[in-house]
């Protein structure tokens, strides 16, 4: 038996059929249309006058008679099951409509619950009233694909029902969706810290601590550390449990400090790398997690993307804001980069084939961050192939 | 030449009509039981069905033929 196709993983909460009482009108009218010609024959032989003896018609009569109540039967058969196949059925991922039209018309609708957007009831007359019943409209956005249940029992309860399995499953959909993003964002993370150890395990298999066992434990120890802390704070942030802890702090010395890490690797792509925060200039926000989230993807981003030419970074303070910006000769941005580069998982054109490690998260992650501590980020470019500008802006502490 | 009565001519209308209403019988009572073993939710209510139709069409077949049989006597 195959009613109607169910998914593995899916679980039927509901099945509804049309109103007894429907069943039970049309049997009535097809009964009433039956015995109607008994009627109206008998009537006629007892009033009417005739004129010559029908009894030689009387076998002829009961054949036509006995064939008359098979057909009303065969009708009633084709009634029952019309209405019988006619089914409704509410699973937790959908809704099925099966429409029997009749025995070579069947139709079956199925709509994901997330696309419901409202559902009307309507009863319309003393029985559905009185009985309880009446038609329920699922509407869409788009009102072609709207589905239209009618005569069925207890409208507003299947309404209630029908619209909490929706928003459930829509909750469903929302955690699922938030469970990617935090597996993308700690992969993310995680991608980052592996390969800085990689790059520390590098220098120890090249040989570079052989004479000094206590550097090569430090260097592991504070990569593993790093590891841990990046990937906690990540983790904190993205389950809304990261406490942004705002004090003062002066970002050019935060940036001076990041920035020197990036220095041997610029000079190994040949890069011009200059730093202009001399002077100090002091926001309040978290220093570790601008560190650790906005000034390394902003430096990581600039170092990747940058085959050849200078990065500068500076730091400088005006009336209201302390801004640090990031520019580089790199491979620049087009309009639509832009628009996506803050969203989650949104990466540049040029992304998967020079950085095929990139997630798409950083600058998202980066972005929370900064707008956390009462600023804004953004990013500037010509265009592709002249290099992009990346602008943070903090609040001025006096 | 004298043409068949309306009495001969009868019978045989009434061994077609009767040989008629069962095949249309048949046919509809396969075409149905397909449906319902096809798409009904639960195995009992298809076979339910299916005896249901038997009886009471066979029931009414037997009026069909015993009025043809009497159609047959008669003329």
């Amino acid at each position: 038996m195959v009613p109607i196709d169910i998914h593995e993983n899916e679980k039927v909460l509901l099945k509804l059929r049309k109103h007894w009482i429907i069943l039970v009108r049309d049997i009535v009218a097809t009964v009433i249309l039956g015995i109607l010609p008994f009627i109206l024959f008998g009537i006629i032989g007892l009033t009417v006058p005739i004129p010559f003896d029908l009894s030689a018609l009387i076998p002829f009569g009961a054949l036509l008679s006995a064939l008359w109540l098979l057909a009303i039967w065969l009708t009633l058969a084709v009634l029952w099951t019309n209405y019988y196949l006619d089914l409704w059925a509410v699973t937790d991922q959908r809704i099925i409509s099966v429409d029997q039209i009749n025995l070579f018309n069947r139709k079956v609708t199925t709509l994901d619950l997330e696309k419901i957007q409202e559902i009307s009831v309507r009863t319309e007359n003393i029985f559905e009233t009185f009985l309880h019943f009446g038609t329920v409209t699922i509407e869409t956005a788009s009102p072609e694909n709207d589905v239209r249940m009618e005569g069925i029992p207890h409208p507003e309860q299947i309404r209630t029902r029908i619209l909490e399995q929706a928003n459930h499953f829509r909750q469903l959909l929302d955690d699922n969706e938030s469970k990617k993003q935090l597996l993308h964002m700690v992969s993310h993370e995680v991608k980052n810290y592996l390969a800085k150890d990689a790059a520390a395990l590098a220098e120890i298999a090249e040989g570079s601590f052989d004479r000094h066992p206590g550097m090569v434990k430090s260097v592991a120890s504070q990569a593993l550390s790093e590891t841990r802390k990046g990937v906690k704070a990540m983790m904190d942030l993205l389950q809304g449990e990261t406490t942004i802890e705002m004090q003062p702090f002066d970002l050019a010395a935060t940036v001076r400090d990041m920035a020197r890490g990036y220095e041997v690797a610029a000079r190994k792509k040949a890069l011009s790398f200059n730093v202009d925060a001399s002077s100090p200039c002091v926001v309040r926000g978290d220093a570790e997690k601008m560190s650790r989230l906005v000034i390394k993807n902003l430096l990581d981003n600039a170092l990747n993307y940058t085959p050849g030419g200078s990065i500068a970074v500076a730091v400088e303070k005006n009336a209201s804001v302390v801004r640090l910006t990031v520019a580089d000769t790199g491979v620049g941005l087009s309009p639509e980069d832009m628009e996506r580069l803050f969203t989650p998982g949104g990466k540049g054109a040029e992304s998967s084939s020079i950085n095929p490690e990139s997630t798409g998260y950083g600058l998202a992650i980066a972005k929370q961050v900064v707008e956390a501590q009462g600023g804004r980020i953004w990013a500037e470019s010509e265009g592709p192939g002249k290099g992009s500008t990346f602008i943070v802006e903090l609040p001025v502490t006096y | 030449m004298e043409g068949p009565s309306l009495g001969a001519l009868l019978v045989p209308v009434a061994w077609a009509i009767f040989l008629g209403a069962i095949a249309l019988t048949v046919l509809l009572g396969a075409i149905l039981a397909y449906h319902w073993f096809r798409y009904a939710m639960n195995p009992p209510a298809a076979v339910t069905a299916l005896i249901t139709y038997s009886i009471v069409s066979g029931f009414l077949l037997s009026g069909v033929l015993a009025a043809t049989i009497a159609i047959h006597i008669a003329y």
